[in-house]
């Protein structure tokens, strides 16, 4: 399959009390087209500062730098905006948390939608609503017509997620990053916006990065998952194969401490917490909690290994195996 | 097992004032709620946002004022079944008897003062620890305010408050810092070692886990399994969350829209659930599994919608089982077996 998105050696830092902070650090990854991509760990890990630097969305204290980043075959900079200017938006689009946040609570539903359109494809407004109210159909909004005249505050919270994934696909983007797209919402409504992006992935062929602290919705929808702890990804698996075939120990103490609806188990924690950003040890950033931490961990940082194609792993653990 | 606290008729609703059509509608809140909680259980309470989880808990806090209802904490247990049989009797006579019971006994008319004992035996954490912890004070004026209110002087020092910092598992040092100084899941163990230093009787935790990430959530839960047992704690555990219910849990109960639809053993209600509403619930968790499955959505809304009123059941426009009698009479909360009740016409269909 053909890679959508494909980023190398992307590092970003922040500058706190003049000292450079590693958010995100050398990290690559790529996404194929017509894949959900999930990217799960705890805050902190560097998921949204991930895409929010590949969007050229973060502040101006972030430092980026990475050796390439294409998109389409087509090398861009998400430190240039001219580079981004044509496809942030039309090309590639975002869906965040807060909802309600992200609509503007002067214009109605369609005014806001219509505007998208205005913008990326120069559309006249009647052709415009035309088109909104057909995407709400596809998404299987319940009468539209009513919805485009309501303003956000009418909405309720799931209607509010429906209509901004409705606003993010509006311009059929090739790749939508979804950034903890159903954290604020409750269990049932949660599935039905999980099933509305993947509803999306299948009929419009739209590619997905699904970021999420929580590991059992990225199993079910995802392709591959990334793991991210302390700003590196220390774990790329495949989603079927994530509860047999995980090596490094955040990931299996990640799957651990979930607890279960089938039957009451002790839940394994992972004890302690995630490291200061500005305070990263030397060696192995995950060496603090760890249970299998050797002294080879605490000397040097942990090789990246790839054990197959879709499976790559920063661990001494894989290296001992020698998979090298 | 002994109970420990009841509650009948519990009621609580809200004015919705619209200042420009000069129009106030009131909205049920907590509607007509009876439930026992027994002695070291941990009963967990699960709905969906807005169902009324919350204003439960902050009326067993006395938070809030009912509109209506009961409360009997810590009878002998002769005082707790004569309730019960007053509660369920039709007769005149009894009727009286009753109104004697309630003027002697229940909490909720008690005058401030006189609540002031029980208000020590019921603790409660809640959901968003950084909100709940005053941040202009230093973590050992936290930890001493309770017991400065209810005048604990003797147990005022510096050792004790340690060992409350040692039993939820923080660093003794963190005394003279502020609570912006920890992270989200030190908070919780802070607001947990709060509550604990009056040496509750009642534990109420509203939703104590959801702001947290998975693995502190690990970590919290289980401490919260093993303060249970360590300080024979009663535990009313709210959440929204079905798995984390099953790990802690000894039974559960299921709002909806303000009601208990569902309670019971909870190996009972989440095995063979008997409402629709808690089998959708159930439906919609998330499980671990190995990738391209999504729960199929058990409860989308039916296109004729039926204005529900007040007399038929709350969950009508969501069943796919709905009924005439669903219709026109609210369904009481009946047993489905032993230690299982709930509220469902279809149930002995």
């Amino acid at each position: 399959m053909e890679n959508i998105l494909n980023v190398n050696n992307l590092s970003v830092y922040f500058n706190i009390q003049d000292k450079k902070a590693p958010a995100v650090e050398n990290i690559s990854f790529s996404i194929d087209s017509g894949e959900i991509l999930g990217i799960a760990g705890e805050s902190g890990a560097g998921k949204t500062v991930t895409t929010l630097s590949l969007l050229g969305l973060l502040d101006n204290n972030a430092e980026i730098s990475f050796s390439s980043i294409k998109f389409k075959n087509k090398v861009i900079s998400p430190i240039n905006s001219k580079d981004l200017s044509g496809i942030l938006g039309k090309d590639i689009s975002i869906i965040f948390q807060d909802a309600m946040g992200h609509m503007d609570p002067m214009f109605t539903i369609g005014d806001q939608l219509v505007e998208i359109l205005n913008i990326h494809e120069r559309l006249s407004k009647d052709k415009a609503l035309e088109k909104s109210i057909d995407i709400l159909n596809k998404l299987g909004i319940s009468s539209p017509e009513q919805i485009i005249n309501l303003y956000p505050h009418q909405l309720s919270g799931g209607m509010a997620q429906r209509i901004i994934i409705a606003s993010a696909i509006l311009t059929s983007p090739s790749l939508l990053f979804a950034d903890e797209p159903t954290s604020s919402l409750d269990v049932t409504l949660k599935n039905q916006i999980l099933r509305l992006l993947w509803q999306v992935n299948k009929e419009f062929g739209t590619s997905i990065v699904l970021i999420s602290h929580n590991i059992q919705i990225l199993s079910n929808l995802c392709n591959n998952i990334l793991i991210m702890y302390g700003g590196w990804i220390v774990e790329k698996i495949s989603a079927n194969v994530i509860f047999n075939e995980s090596i490094h120990p955040y990931t299996i103490g990640l799957l651990n401490s979930i607890p279960s609806l089938e039957n009451k188990k002790t839940l394994e924690t992972i004890p302690g917490n995630i490291p200061d950003i500005s305070k990263y040890p030397k060696g192995c950033r995950f060496q603090d909690r760890c249970t299998k931490v050797m002294e080879k961990c605490i000397l040097e940082e942990p090789p990246e290994i790839f054990l197959s194609d879709s499976h790559y792993v920063k661990c001494w653990l894989a290296y001992k195996e020698g998979a090298a | 097992m002994s109970i420990l606290a009841s509650f009948y008729n519990l009621k609580k609703s809200f004015k919705r004032k619209n200042i420009l059509f000069h129009d106030s509608r009131s909205f049920n809140a907590v509607n007509n709620v009876s439930f026992n909680i027994y002695k070291g259980e941990t009963l967990g309470l699960v709905g969906e946002s807005g169902c009324g989880k919350t204003t439960l808990a902050k009326l067993i806090l006395n938070l809030f004022q009912p509109d209506q209802g009961e409360f009997y904490y810590g009878l002998n247990q002769d005082d707790f079944t004569k309730a019960t049989f007053l509660y369920s009797s039709l007769e005149p006579n009894d009727k009286k008897l009753l109104i004697d019971f309630k003027r002697s006994n229940d909490l909720f008319s008690k005058s401030r003062k006189q609540g002031i004992p029980y208000r020590k035996k019921i603790q409660i954490i809640f959901q968003n620890p950084s909100l709940s912890l005053n941040p202009k004070l230093k973590i050992k004026d936290i930890l001493r305010e309770p017991l400065k209110i209810h005048r604990l002087n003797q147990r005022d020092n510096i050792q004790e408050l340690e060992k409350y910092l040692n039993i939820v598992g923080l660093p003794p040092q963190i005394l003279e810092r502020y609570p912006s100084n920890l992270s989200g899941g030190q908070q919780q163990r802070l607001s947990i070692a709060r509550a604990l230093i009056l040496e509750p009787e009642l534990l109420v935790a509203d939703e104590p886990v959801s702001s947290l990430d998975i693995s502190i959530q690990a970590q919290i839960i289980n401490l919260l399994i093993k303060l249970k047992s360590e300080f024979s704690l009663t535990m009313l555990f709210i959440s929204h969350d079905l798995s984390v219910i099953r790990q802690l849990a000894d039974r559960v109960a299921v709002m909806y829209k303000g009601e208990i639809i569902e309670i019971g053993d909870v190996d009972e209600v989440l095995n063979f659930p008997a409402h629709p509403y808690t089998k959708s619930l159930i439906n919609s968790a998330f499980q671990l599994s190995h990738g391209g499955l999504i729960p199929q959505i058990q409860n989308p809304p039916s296109d004729n919608l039926i204005s529900s009123n007040n007399r038929s059941c709350k969950y009508i426009n969501h069943c796919k089982d709905a009924c005439e009698v669903c219709k026109h009479s609210k369904p009481e909360i009946i047993d489905v077996s032993d230690n299982h009740k709930a509220a469902c016409h279809l149930i002995n269909r």
